[in-house]
């Protein structure tokens, strides 16, 4: 087993992993944690929309949070992958 | 104690917990930023009547989009009386407790609801309330607010309201979050739901695109034909009943007489047959008795059957054409538009109440960007095809001003309002789709090109989506019901009012002659250009007052196939009626109103003239 991280975008549908950190200011740090997202929470991948559209993200196994791919960038995860 | 402040995270349900407290009527639903404006109410506490304040949600206490301003202003004026009730949603209590502990530290009375404690029990979170209350010092009670669960113990606990004397510090608040949570609250293991997995399958674009395309099929054709059976339902009634009692006031006063034009109007005057000795009358070279020709005459429908000049004549009411206050003015209201503003309401409260929206708000994302918009924008758009006064408020969902201008700009030139849809069903009803959908398309166009413009001319910024996309909830068939017959009430008592001045005004202005001078000196543009009959042009002014009397001053004309779609379209994009007008300026200011209504004046006008030619070489 090995760790990876990777921006959020990068992820695939349905892969789970955890908020490594969050690549923004304090504003962007404080509204995502405010609306669940920070680091070391558990996350999931529900799906990335075609055409640079946002991706869905589900929080803790229960809130789920729309973000556009600029945010989605910043928000790195880590993710244990098997070789 | 003076006051009471809802306070909380968008989507908690304050709205509902406000509505349960004080009776007043607030709109419930499922989205993040339903409410965007305050509203006040009052609570009988013990002899002391406290008013209660609801709040727009807010994540944090620095505030990101204008509705969450005015949530945080509040919480700053709140004053020495006040309680803070402080709304939190037991599924995700992290999020709540972030606000809270915010909230607590500005050391003023507090009292927790901990709001959907049925969903959290449903979903496998328990919380150990006893334990919460003690570490944050303040009463902490379950509620289920939309069903008025705990509401009762609730009111009991403000008058207990106290002051948190928690301490941590500001960099250290998700630890103390964390700390908090892992006392109070134990997730039993559980699978996703149906309720999730359904929730989850309608977000991803693989079966969500689909099933939204579905969606709103379904919604435009269930309101486009569930509409028509409410109104021949209600038909009869108005053709029969109500007719009978007009004719006979209509005897009453004297047909002629002013009172008569302003409250009945034109009667409709047929001749059935010529009178031919004892009782007979000669209808179509056929000899009848008078009572059997009068009866084919009236085929179901009030006549008022007499003999005039040796000819017999029935006079009837025409509700399209008479233009009287008591004919064509409740008419309009009752029997041509409120059948489908009333199917439209259930569809949309089911939207809403659902947490459909904000999927649809997701998936509809990367096409709102085309235009500057953000994806949540579909909230104030599909509010607007509804009226566009409670879209033009609900654009303060959107973050920036650019946004706002732009969404207000789109919606008041090309999303018309269900009181004009439901006259243009009726005007292009003969013609039916091949009416309908060529109007529905160059209004689509209309708002993809002048979005695409607006996004390159516009200054400022327009931020991405961030959008707490909440869990599928079955609706709550009571709080349905309330918020539809709010709707419902709201919509005839801001709207009885503009269609009977309407149909005053455009009365008035046949009987002195205004309606004649002015196609005279519009007749370049308005036949020249939009190849439409000179009368029109009083059509199009009195879409100022209101677009269902505008459209219906249309319907006399007997317009062609092209015509319809060239008045349809330009009646929609030319000048919001007037209470949309208002709501323009609070919202915008004047300024930017004059930058919209110039874009709307310019683009109405080349619209129309360009469709009037397009379509001139089809036709």
């Amino acid at each position: 087993m090995t760790e990876v991280i990777k921006p959020l975008h990068r992820m695939k549908e349905e892969e789970r992993g955890v908020v490594f950190s969050i690549e923004g200011g304090h504003m962007l740090i404080t509204r995502l944690g405010a609306m669940g997202l920070r680091p070391g929470v558990p996350v999931r991948l529900v799906c990335a929309q075609p055409a640079r559209g946002p991706v869905v993200v589900e929080v803790l196994g229960r809130m789920r949070i729309a973000l556009g791919r600029g945010v989605a960038r910043k928000v790195l995860v880590k993710m244990e992958k098997g070789i | 104690m003076k006051k009471v402040l809802l306070f909380g995270n968008p989507n908690v349900g304050k709205s509902a917990l406000f509505s349960r407290l004080t009776g007043a009527s607030v709109t419930v639903s499922n989205y993040p930023g339903t409410t965007v404006e305050y509203t006040k109410g009052t609570i009988r506490l013990g002899e002391a009547l406290v008013s209660v304040e609801d709040v727009p949600g807010t994540y944090s206490l620095e505030p990101a989009s204008g509705a969450e301003k005015v949530a945080v202003e509040m919480l700053n004026n709140i004053g020495a009386d006040g309680v803070i009730l402080l709304v939190l949603d037991s599924t995700t209590l992290e999020r709540g407790l972030f606000l809270a502990l915010q909230v607590l530290k500005r050391r003023v009375p507090t009292v927790i609801a901990l709001n959907m404690s049925d969903e959290a029990r449903h979903i496998g979170v328990s919380l150990d309330v006893e334990k919460l209350q003690r570490i944050l010092g303040v009463p902490c009670v379950r509620t289920v607010a939309i069903t008025g669960v705990g509401v009762r113990d609730l009111v009991n606990a403000l008058s207990r309201a106290s002051v948190s004397q928690i301490e941590f510090e500001e960099s250290d608040i998700w630890r103390r979050v964390g700390e908090i949570i892992a006392e109070v609250q134990v997730i039993s293991h559980r699978h996703h739901t149906l309720l999730e997995r359904l929730g989850d399958a309608t977000v991803k674009p693989l079966t969500g695109i689909p099933f939204a395309i579905l969606m709103i099929a379904v919604s435009f054709l269930s309101i486009r034909y569930a509409g028509e059976v409410l109104v021949m339902l209600v038909e009869p009634v108005f053709e029969r009943h109500w007719a009978s009692l007009m004719l006979k006031v209509s005897a009453f006063i004297g047909d002629g007489k002013f009172v008569h034009d302003i409250l009945i109007g034109r009667l409709r005057k047929e001749e059935i047959g010529l009178v031919e000795g004892e009782g007979m009358v000669l209808v179509k070279g056929k000899k009848k008795g008078i009572e059997e020709a009068s009866e084919e005459a009236r085929q179901g429908r009030a006549a008022m059957i007499l003999i005039e000049d040796g000819r017999l004549i029935a006079k009837r009411i025409d509700y399209k054409e008479s233009f009287g206050l008591l004919t064509t003015g409740l008419y309009v209201e009752f029997c041509a538009i409120l059948p489908y503003v009333l199917i439209f309401f259930l569809v949309l409260s089911l939207l809403e109440d659902t947490g459909y929206l904000p999927r649809l708000a997701v998936l509809i994302d990367s096409l709102m960007h085309r235009v500057g918009l953000h994806g949540m924008a579909v909230v104030p758009m599909v509010l607007g095809l509804g009226c566009n006064v409670p879209g033009l408020l609900s654009i303060r969902v959107l973050e920036s001003e650019r946004e706002r201008f732009i969404a207000a700009t789109l919606m008041v030139i090309a999303v018309p309002c269900m009181a004009q849809l439901a006259m243009l069903f009726g005007l292009a009803g003969e013609f039916g789709l091949s009416a309908l959908v060529p109007i529905f398309v160059t209004l689509f166009i209309v708002w993809t090109i002048l979005g695409v413009f607006m996004k390159r001319v516009v200054r400022g910024e327009s931020p991405e989506i961030l959008l707490d996309v909440p869990p599928y909830r079955v609706p709550y068939w009571k709080a349905l019901l309330k918020k539809n017959g709010m709707r419902i009430f709201w919509f005839l008592r801001s709207g009885v009012p503009w269609v009977l001045a309407g149909i005053l005004i455009a009365n008035i202005s046949y009987t002195i002659g205004i309606i004649e001078f002015l196609g005279n000196i519009t007749a370049p543009l308005i036949t020249g250009a939009l190849g439409l009959p000179k009368d029109a042009v009083v059509a199009i002014l009195m879409g100022f007052l209101r677009k269902d009397v505008a459209v219906g001053m249309l319907v006399p004309f007997g317009l062609t196939l092209r015509q319809t779609i060239v008045a349809s379209v330009v009646l929609t994009m030319f000048f919001p009626c007037v209470a949309s007008f208002a709501m323009l300026i609070r919202e915008l200011g004047l300024k930017d109103t004059l930058k919209a209504v110039l874009i709307m004046v310019v683009s109405a006008l080349i619209v129309g003239a360009l469709l009037n030619q397009i379509l001139s070489f089809l036709y």
